[in-house]
């Protein structure tokens, strides 16, 4: 099982998908390509010891992050 | 003297970085970094459970010597992935982030953070992460401030 962690006003939302279900994986999918294009950065977290930084989306990745669009205060 | 209101513009005013000579400054909404103006963007109305479930995110997500100096401190400290410097991160959502040099000494004042108004333990986690995995780009967009505020920078000027 996958989980996408979104951080949002709630503190996050947790979307699962079963990494063997096609069509739960193209669903996963489908949400990464949302969020990145909005802004999102998406994060593999526990990977080389805090997280890295993920450019496309990958189903083995168990935890990935999606850290809102940064600004400067 | 234009020097001197250059640094005395960046103090007030706060910028993406110190002049380095003739600066331009367009940042319009710097970070207030005094002690009242952090504490008043700690978010305290944020629900319980949403901070208590960021707050569980982030701990989940240090290391153990962070975790043991955020308990004892409320602070913990990240290396950037990028330059190696040394960052502290506050508890708070703004102005929280010093950058201090290998002694712990303050260098300057950093202020980022994620938009959508999250609660305090989701904007630290987004800090470290940013600085310990895309620290320049995230430095790029930051404001940094000297190592004093304004009041002290007040007095020192009178």
């Amino acid at each position: 099982m996958g989980v996408q962690i979104v951080l949002d006003r709630r503190g996050d939302s947790r979307h699962e998908f079963d990494v063997s279900g096609l069509a739960s994986i193209a669903l996963a999918e489908e949400r990464f390509l949302e969020l990145t294009g909005k802004g999102f950065r998406a994060v593999a977290l526990g990977r080389n010891k805090g997280g890295e930084l993920l450019d496309r989306f990958d189903p083995t990745v168990e935890q990935t992050l999606f850290i809102p669009q940064l600004q400067g205060g | 003297m234009a020097r001197l209101i250059d640094m005395l513009q960046w103090a007030i005013r706060g910028h993406r970085d110190p002049p380095s000579g003739a600066g331009s400054f367009e940042r319009a909404e710097p970070c207030h970094f005094d002690g009242l103006q952090r504490r008043r963007w700690a978010r305290p109305t944020a629900s319980g459970a949403a901070d208590a479930r960021a707050m569980r995110l982030l701990i989940e997500n240090l290391t153990h010597a962070q975790r043991d100096q955020y308990e004892k401190h409320e602070y913990f400290e990240v290396v950037g992935g990028e330059t190696g410097r040394r960052y502290r991160i506050r508890r708070g959502v703004q102005a929280n982030i010093e950058q201090i040099d290998d002694e712990g000494r303050l260098e300057r004042r950093i202020c980022f953070m994620p938009d959508g108004e999250l609660v305090v333990g989701d904007v630290m986690l987004a800090q470290k992460l940013a600085l310990e995995l895309f620290e320049l780009q995230v430095l790029a967009v930051a404001n940094a401030f000297p190592p004093f505020d304004r009041v002290s920078l007040f007095n020192w000027f009178l």
